[in-house]
């Protein structure tokens, strides 16, 4: 049997749906686009893209031994603070999976080199009625180059254990 | 045996976007986030929302019932004009 594999990268326009795989921010704004209100156009990594990149680098020994050695509260924010430092670096050290930066430069190339783009987080919990995580993950503008949004990527992924988010928990 | 970790419960999507060059910037919130009652509002500044949501330039600010009455309306002293006119405002509330 062939297995059919969820889809890692979605344009915005098809992205109103699953808020689990895109996340709040994604799945409102392909809401308003396909209302026809303005939106930038763009595209976004789904949290199964985030999962792959996590088993490629077997990233999850890292995070567990960094965040939850301890019970939350027997944590001090500098011991938070270099916890999260740790992950980023480990982030920033690891490798995106080839189909998938394969996949995302295919959405990049169309553009002019000189484009910006803006990076952002999107959490499949941000500003749910019960809670506003408003700020809590990174987002990043004004990146440029196909290099530097590759690098971004793996920078929002990191800001899911920032301290602010783990504090926030 | 296979191990549980718990951080695998956790997960983050990215949206990614091309920029606007952006002359006016603002944001609009359907319910006044203080939270006080139903009011609308918007804030509006003169180039790139990053400045706004940072807190670095003060906005042009209006205060909206769910009527679109303009309860209030106030413009720093550095705009000369106002970023929107009260009726292109009313206009682009659906």
């Amino acid at each position: 049997m062939v297995e059919i594999k969820s889809p890692r990268v979605i344009p915005l326009f098809q992205a109103d749906r699953d808020v689990k795989k895109v996340g709040a921010k994604t799945k409102n704004l392909a809401i308003l686009l396909n209302k026809n209100i303005p939106v930038p156009d763009g595209f976004c990594i789904t949290t199964a893209g985030y999962q792959d990149f996590i088993k490629l680098n077997n990233l999850s020994p890292t995070i567990d031994m960094e965040i939850y050695k301890k019970a939350a509260g027997d944590m001090h924010w500098e011991e938070i603070w270099d916890a999260s430092l740790r992950i980023r670096s480990a982030f920033l050290k690891s490798q995106i999976p080839r189909d998938l930066e394969k996949e995302v430069i295919k959405y990049i190339r169309p553009y002019d080199k000189s484009t910006k783009f803006s990076v952002r987080s999107s959490s499949p919990l941000e500003d749910s009625k019960k809670n506003s995580f408003a700020g809590i993950h990174e987002s990043y503008v004004n990146v440029q180059g196909i290099e530097e949004i590759l690098k971004s990527i793996k920078l929002v992924w990191a800001s899911l254990w920032s301290d602010r988010a783990i504090l926030y928990r | 045996m296979k191990w549980n970790w718990i951080s695998v419960n956790s997960s983050i999507a990215v949206l990614i976007q091309v920029m606007v060059e952006e002359e006016i910037s603002g944001l609009a919130f359907s319910r006044d986030p203080r939270g006080k009652d139903d009011n609308m509002v918007i804030e509006a500044i003169e180039g790139f929302c990053s400045e706004l949501v940072d807190n670095e330039k003060e906005p042009e600010k209006w205060i909206i019932t769910r009527d679109r009455e303009i309860l209030s309306h106030k413009r720093p002293d550095t705009y000369k004009n106002t970023l929107l006119k009260s009726d292109e405002l009313k206009k682009s509330i659906r």
